[in-house]
């Protein structure tokens, strides 16, 4: 069943059809809220009031998008108006580290009670990658440390990018959404969305490559 | 000179392509590591990103009803430690205005390890307390020092809904009208615009302006103040100036007025001011003699001056616009 057609019966009342449609596009949506806000907690709230403001405007959908393009573009909408506003800046400021280890990263089982925060980001990223990248990482100690060091030097310099950056090169990142979608998002022609990436990614090379991190490969041979 | 090996190549060249090809490898592995990186920081825990979950808290909340608005404090927020905890009333100081930093995100801030995050709750949690103590000994004190006649009013409004939380429950219709600001129509209308209203250090006592006001109101004539009583009614020493006037139209005031008092033209005027007052003087039958005197010499004419008044008088009205540089000319520059 397609989405115009759940659509249909969901305007019509059927509830099952709007649930079928969460089901199918949630994680999306709940992803994009992430890597908007940084906050596990905050993107789940977002997310679910975006999911209600769907369900209340799921008849002026026309169509004319796709209906994911739609609903990631509310999601993000509700996501910036929530980073923006004030006080709230300030804790998510101070707990980017927290959710983005224990909120997302300890996804999975990982990530122990009191363990080195820098040792479950390394964990994490493993885990997150294919079998392939993960054993590239190496098992020394050594190369333990070194990747830990750059994975947490990654973060913060993610982090230090200016929003209009951060925000394509995390949403392209999560490799979850098409340049189309992430458009429509960010209110910017797919273009402009590619340049962005690309200019973060250049931008976060250049800043690694400042800090020595080019010899990377050399370390760990 | 370059050496070449047994394929012809230069060794150098070779090495220059080995570290380049190196150094594509090592930007290729930052950017995997970069990638890596950022698929961690968006990446969802499967028990978090469930849809049923998402479902049950939709169901959840279409059974529940609907939100209260952004404005009201919750149980943990600021609005509820620290001013409705200490004075039973909220939104009396405002702090209530800030209900994004909530109690729990203090507790959540002050149970990491985090020591800006730890260093914020502490000085949130200070300022709440603050805040309550404030507004506490604000209301605790207040009734006392304003009276008896204050107490009813303190207490209706103690009685009276809560200005923020309590109104967003209700209805526009029955929220609390906000007291109304004083009538205009409770003052009584002046029948004349206010020039130069004198300040309240004014020697002219408020009955007698008002005795004055009275009559002229039940005669239909002007107001005696409001003619222009900065330039007319003169101060007395040591009183405050007319509230409002700068400088220089304090010392117009002051010429013009010794010139009112000694009968002859302001010489402040400008040319054609003169020239209008002296025809004015003129058409009234005066001399043109001294009304051309006047207008270089302020200073009332005395036996000796009224002599070579005619001759003079004829030369000024012959070079005409009269110009009395030493009180027209600005003496300072205009600052605006």
């Amino acid at each position: 069943m397609t989405d115009q057609e759940l659509i249909d019966q969901a305007t019509g009342g059927d509830v099952a059809a709007f649930e079928a449609l969460v089901g199918r596009h949630h994680r999306a949506a709940l992803r994009a809220a992430l890597a908007a806000l940084g906050s596990a907690q905050d993107a789940d709230d977002v997310t679910q009031e975006a999911w209600i403001a769907v369900h209340a405007r799921l008849a002026d959908f026309r169509g004319q998008a796709a209906f994911r393009t739609w609903l990631l573009s509310i999601v993000w909408n509700k996501a910036l108006d929530r980073r923006r506003e004030v006080g709230r800046w300030v804790r998510r400021l101070v707990r980017l580290d927290e959710d983005w280890q224990e909120g997302s990263f300890a996804g999975g089982g990982h990530g122990g009670s009191g363990g080195d925060r820098s040792e479950r980001l390394l964990r994490a990223a493993m885990d997150s990658a294919d079998g392939a990248d993960a054993g590239r990482w190496g098992r020394s100690p050594e190369s333990a440390v070194l990747t830990s060091e750059l994975g947490q030097t990654i973060r913060r310099l993610v982090r230090s990018l200016p929003p209009k950056l951060r925000d394509p090169l995390l949403l392209a990142g999560s490799g979850d959404y098409t340049y189309d979608e992430m458009a429509a998002m960010l209110g910017a022609p797919a273009g402009t969305v590619k340049w962005r990436v690309a200019e973060a990614r250049r931008r976060l090379r250049e800043k690694l490559r400042r800090l020595g991190y080019e010899q990377v490969r050399f370390e760990r041979a | 000179m370059s050496r070449s090996d047994s394929n012809g190549r230069n060794p150098q060249d070779a090495a220059a392509r080995e570290n380049l090809a190196d150094g594509r490898e090592a930007a290729t592995e930052v950017d995997r590591a970069i990638g890596d990186v950022l698929r961690a920081m968006t990446h969802l825990d499967e028990g978090a990103s469930d849809p049923a979950r998402m479902i049950a808290a939709l169901r959840a909340r279409s059974e529940s009803k609907p939100p209260a608005p952004a404005q009201t404090t919750s149980s943990s927020g600021i609005g509820a430690i620290g001013v409705t905890g200490a004075a039973g009333v909220t939104g009396v100081t405002g702090v209530t205005g800030v209900p994004s930093i909530s109690g729990s995100s203090i507790r959540r801030m002050w149970g990491t390890n985090h020591v800006p995050a730890r260093a914020f709750a502490l000085a949130a949690a200070a300022l709440i307390l603050l805040a309550a103590g404030g507004a506490a000994l604000w209301r605790s004190t207040r009734p006392a020092a304003s009276g008896e006649g204050q107490d009813a009013a303190h207490l209706a409004r103690n009685a009276a809904p809560a200005p923020q939380s309590a109104r967003s429950a209700q209805s526009p219709e029955e929220w609390p009208q906000p007291p109304q600001p004083p009538q205009q129509a409770a003052r009584p209308e002046s029948p004349e615009p206010r020039v130069n209203a004198p300040a309240p250090a004014s020697t002219q006592s408020a009955p007698d302006r008002q005795s004055l006001q009275a009559q002229a109101l039940d005669e239909g004539t002007r107001p005696p103040e409001t003619v222009s009583p900065g330039v007319l009614s003169p101060r007395a020493p040591g009183a405050l100036p007319p509230q409002g006037l700068s400088p220089r139209t304090l010392e117009r005031q002051a010429v013009a007025q010794r010139a009112a008092v000694s009968g002859t033209t302001p010489p402040i005027a400008s040319a054609a001011s003169r020239a209008s007052a002296g025809a004015a003087r003129l058409a009234l039958g005066e001399p043109i003699e001294e009304i051309a005197v006047a207008a270089i010499d302020p200073t009332p004419l005395d036996a000796a001056d009224a002599v070579a008044a005619p001759q003079l008088a004829t030369d000024v009205i012959a070079t005409e616009p009269i110009r009395v540089a030493s009180v027209d000319a600005p003496t300072t520059p205009r600052s605006h």
